[in-house]
């Protein structure tokens, strides 16, 4: 069946193109004429009528029937209205409309949104990682919050800085490459590029080295280069990757297996921080089939294996026990570190003086202790007591003159050809240790702190702890006080001590003190109490009666650790400060003898710093390897000898990497360890294609800095 | 041919060169630890000005900006590039942020719509050309009422002549409201024939109830029910070529309108600089 006949008088002409249709034509009525350009109706009549003669006739065109039966009417009007209609728009207009509609609607609602009480939310690309969850702010690290719009016009758009005040940890150069100081990273990069010498780059680094679009080395780096934030998880997750890698580290890397360099030394670029020696505390060494030395972990039916100190947890990583778990069963306090370093001991006792030189040539000295008398006596004072008398520039400027008249043989203990200023130096250094013996008696911490901070030791100290104060809490005094052992001491050695001061400062000449060996009363009942303090830990009268001495609680105790933490700091700077670290720190004279487990750092700065953690370990010394111990405990079935091998009996013992004829050690590079470095060979095993992770941040992080835990 | 031939070669070639400069381009930034996102960003952005530049240009055409067929193939080649520097720029995953989300939904949404029409304008042609008369869109209106008009003329002539009602009584109760308006848009565009056999079928089921003048009439009115099938076929064909556009080009100017606030925040807020 046909539908169309198409023909000049059959059919109509259609015009897709126009903008508006018929009202009728949805009805197939569309009338002849049509709207007119601007949407209006024009409907009048079927035809207009044409006089011929007489007579009207009608034009209807035949394809709309041809003219119709009725004919024109008598004055000449077409007898056959069209009905009126509402035009319609064509599909295109339509179309456009809509178009039109959908894109204000959408700009409605950006505005809406931008200018809304919760823009930030939708604008956000996505939640904060859960480490920066707590800021609710956009201000807090988008320097364009706020006024962004205005801000488009600054050149203050990147939110690094913001970054780096909540991360300072990073250091002064955290967006240099790798946080690094520039010059050092330059002379390392130098070395590893002329070590890589001509390599063929992987495609895109060489097409970014010919376009000039290659990272400068020397420039910075923002954070969000790398840390892409708004993706949720517990932190913004690095965008790193080899290829990343080598835009600076211009030696090709395809593969553990294949690129990457021999280890070093590996992982004893540094020595650990407790001094401790592996084979001589296991002794369960075995040996292998092929001769090998390897430590046996659990197999030597020993109490002691890797497990009774190291301890893998989730939380911690690989946790070195602490003293008390893995030490204290066989190195008790009281035998090993109660009774140790007796030459340091009389930490607060007083010069010998030479009371009777001083006395007859008109220096009144008043009382002073009879074993403290020159020259029977020929004590040094305690580095301490000089380190606290340095406080006052007089005391200290006597003290240098008298170090000084030494080579011509004058000593506090003989005074016997001292020229008279020499005498009244000594004088008023006798008087100072008199007057810092009475402060200290009277309030010790008080007189600790004011004296500290004169000497120049910025900062606040824990002044209890360094007075041997225990906490409060503590139930039981663990060891004798400062405070009564210095009144015993005054009791007992100077009693008059008081009156002589206050004599003194009136400038009347003091009365000469009873001797203490005629003494009664409180001075007999002060020696029966010095010889049970004796026995106890904490400060008690020295056996010679010059003053007092400090016998250490136990592992950790807070004098000890106290002074040798306040003046290692000032090592380099006082040398007060150094007398007393010296002192202390001796491996086998030190109080307590720390450093003969504790290693000794110094740093470039010159201050010293007794290692007091085992953690962190070892690790590299640009501070960019990671590693984790679970995964490879899992892998080697919990053998910890599969990557620990013993460098068996001989070799240098792990103490002398500490210290050497008793002389401390204090770079932290020398080592002697007690197993042998990891060669890179073992870890290709698994690290390599179709195995374990073999990039270059399976085992490298991008920030370099301390040694984090190696769990 | 060979014309035809040399630019189909030209734009494949043109397309895939640019292809494999943004991925490479791309692959260089990120290795230069430079801003790759931002450069996929605004190519990317700079790909849709350049696909919806099609709509203006066929509201422009007495300018020489070469032939329309030349644009399409153009945008149909910018479009599939269009969506692989999508996947590089999002990084194949869905974004987590609100604006983010509507921008890729609408992206999406143009994308699809693109890819639709684009297998509506290979497939439907060859469709129409296979099944009845070629008609005009505007003009199915007019065909239809025809139709409808032939149909009563036939159904009022028999009843008028058998003084018996089965014929019309069929055709008020199924057929008048199939001849009204187009009917069966979905089962003409999935290629069913059910509802043309139910019709047919129906007027079967009666044709034993009728008498000779009747049957007649059956027949014809049997011959239009087919024509009028035929016409809804084209309709609905024709319409879904001219509908899928309503939403592409609909949408487009909302794509840009947020793409381009999503790279200025992006360029506010990166945190990178360029």
């Amino acid at each position: 069946m046909t539908l169309q006949d198409f023909g000049f008088e059959r059919s109509r002409y259609e015009r897709p193109g126009q903008r508006w249709v018929c009202g009728h034509a949805a009805d197939g009525r569309p009338c002849r004429s049509g709207p007119d350009p601007r949407g209006r109706c024009s409907a009048g009549f079927e035809c207009r009528p044409l006089r011929r003669g007489d007579r009207w006739q009608c034009t209807r065109g035949p394809e709309a029937g041809g003219p119709c039966a009725a004919g024109p009417r008598p004055d000449g009007r077409c007898g056959r209205p069209v009905a009126p209609c509402q035009p319609l728009p064509a599909l295109r207009i339509r179309r456009g409309r809509l178009t039109f509609w959908i894109g204000a609607a959408t700009l409605g609602l950006l505005a809406a949104t931008l200018y809304g009480p919760r823009a930030a939310r939708w604008i956000q690309p996505g939640p904060l990682s859960r480490a920066h969850a707590a800021l609710a702010d956009c201000a807090a690290c988008h320097p364009a919050a706020g006024a962004w719009l205005a801000s488009a016009t600054t050149a203050a758009r990147s939110p690094s800085a913001r970054c780096l005040d909540c991360h300072p940890a990073l250091g002064p150069h955290a967006l240099a490459p790798h946080g690094e100081e520039p010059a050092q990273l330059a002379a390392r990069s130098e070395i590893r590029r002329r070590a890589a010498g001509a390599t063929s780059a992987p495609w895109p680094l060489r097409v970014a080295a010919a376009t000039g679009l290659a990272p400068d080395p020397g420039g910075e780096l923002a954070c969000a280069v790398c840390h892409d934030e708004h993706r949720g998880g517990s932190a913004p997750a690095p965008k790193t990757d080899d290829l990343r890698c080598q835009a600076c580290h211009v030696a090709p890397f395809r593969g553990f297996v294949t690129d990457h360099p021999p280890f070093a030394d590996y992982p004893h670029e540094r020595r650990s921080a407790i001094a401790f020696d592996h084979r001589s505390h296991l002794g369960h060494f075995q040996d292998e089939p092929g001769g090998e030395a390897v430590l046996r972990s659990g197999e030597s039916g020993l109490e002691l294996d890797c497990g009774g100190c190291h301890r893998e947890s989730a939380e911690r990583g690989m946790h070195v026990g602490g003293f008390r778990e893995a030490c204290s069963s066989c190195h008790h306090h009281g035998e090993q570190i109660r009774g140790a370093g007796a030459a340091a001991a009389a930490l607060l006792r007083l010069p010998a003086l030479d009371v009777d030189t001083l006395e007859g040539r008109g220096f009144a000295i008043g009382g002073w202790p009879r074993a403290g008398r020159g020259p029977d006596s020929d004590a040094p004072a305690a580095p301490l007591l000089a380190l606290l008398l340095s406080a006052d520039a007089g005391v200290a400027a006597d003290l240098e003159r008298l170090r000084t008249a030494e080579d011509d043989g004058i000593f506090l203990f003989d005074l016997y050809q001292a020229a008279p200023d020499q005498l009244a130096a000594a004088s008023r250094v006798g008087w100072a240790v008199k007057q810092l013996v009475a402060d200290l008696a009277a309030d010790p911490e008080r007189t600790l702190g004011e004296r500290l901070s004169a000497a120049g030791f910025a900062g606040r100290h824990d002044l209890a702890g360094l007075a041997g104060r225990p906490p409060a809490d503590t139930a039981r005094a663990t060891r004798q006080e400062l405070r009564p052992a210095l009144e015993l001491f005054v009791a007992a050695e100077f009693p008059g001590l008081g009156a002589e001061l206050t004599a003194r400062g009136e400038g009347r000449s003091p009365a000469v003190a009873a001797d203490p060996e005629d003494s009664s009363g409180s001075a007999g009942l002060a020696r029966e109490t010095r010889r049970e303090w004796g026995e106890a830990a904490g400060w008690s009268l020295d056996a010679r009666d010059a003053g007092l001495c400090y016998r250490p609680a136990g592992h950790a105790d807070p004098v000890v650790r106290g002074w040798l933490d306040l003046t290692g700091r000032s090592y380099s700077t006082s040398p007060a400060a150094r007398a007393v670290f010296d002192a202390l720190a001796h491996p086998a004279r030190g109080l307590g003898r720390c450093t003969k487990c504790h290693a000794v750092e110094e740093d470039s700065s010159g201050s010293r710093v007794v290692r007091w953690t085992a953690t962190p370990l070892a690790g590299s010394r640009s501070g960019t390897i990671r590693f984790r111990h679970r995964p490879h405990l899992v892998a080697t079935r919990h053998d910890c000898a599969a990557c620990h091998r013993s460098t068996g009996n001989g070799g240098a013992p792990v103490a002398a990497a500490y210290y050497d004829d008793m002389e401390l050690r204090t770079d932290p590079h020398v080592r002697h360890p007690s197993f042998r470095a990891i060669a890179a060979a073992r870890c290709a095993a698994c690290h390599r294609p179709g195995g374990a992770p073999d990039g270059c941040v399976a085992c490298h992080r991008y920030h370099a800095g301390p040694p984090r835990s190696r769990s | 041919m060979r014309r035809e031939t040399a630019r189909r070669i030209a734009v494949d070639g043109g397309a895939a060169l640019v292809l494999v400069l943004a991925l490479g381009g791309t692959a260089v930034l990120s290795a230069s630890l430079r801003a790759a996102e931002r450069a996929s960003g605004w190519a990317l952005f700079a790909l849709v000005v350049g696909l919806a530049a099609y709509h203006l240009r066929k509201r422009l055409p007495f300018l020489p900006l070469g032939s329309s067929a030349t644009w399409m193939a153009l945008h149909s080649r910018a479009g599939v590039l269009a969506i692989v520097v999508f996947f590089v720029h999002a990084g194949g995953r869905l974004p987590a942020g609100a604006l983010e989300r509507v921008l890729a939904l609408l992206f999406w949404a143009v994308s699809g719509s693109g890819i639709v029409g684009l297998l509506l304008t290979r497939a439907i042609p060859r469709r129409l050309a296979a099944r009845g008369e070629e008609v005009l869109f505007e003009r199915i209106p007019l065909l239809r009422r025809r139709l409808r008009e032939q149909a009563e003329a036939v159904v009022l002539g028999v009843a008028e002549a058998s003084h018996l009602g089965t014929l019309a009584g069929f055709y008020g109760r199924e057929l008048a409201p199939f001849f009204a308006a187009p009917r069966n848009f979905w089962p003409h565009l999935s290629g069913s024939g059910r509802p043309l056999g139910h019709l047919l079928g129906g007027l079967a089921a009666i044709e034993r109830y009728l008498d000779e003048r009747e049957r007649g009439g059956a027949a014809r009115l049997a011959s239009l029910i087919r024509a009028k099938d035929d016409l809804d076929f084209h309709h609905t064909h024709q319409a879904a070529l001219k509908g899928w556009l309503f939403v592409h080009v609909g949408l487009t100017w909302s794509l840009l309108l947020v793409g381009l606030l999503h790279g200025a925040l992006g360029e506010l807020f990166s945190g990178v600089d360029p």
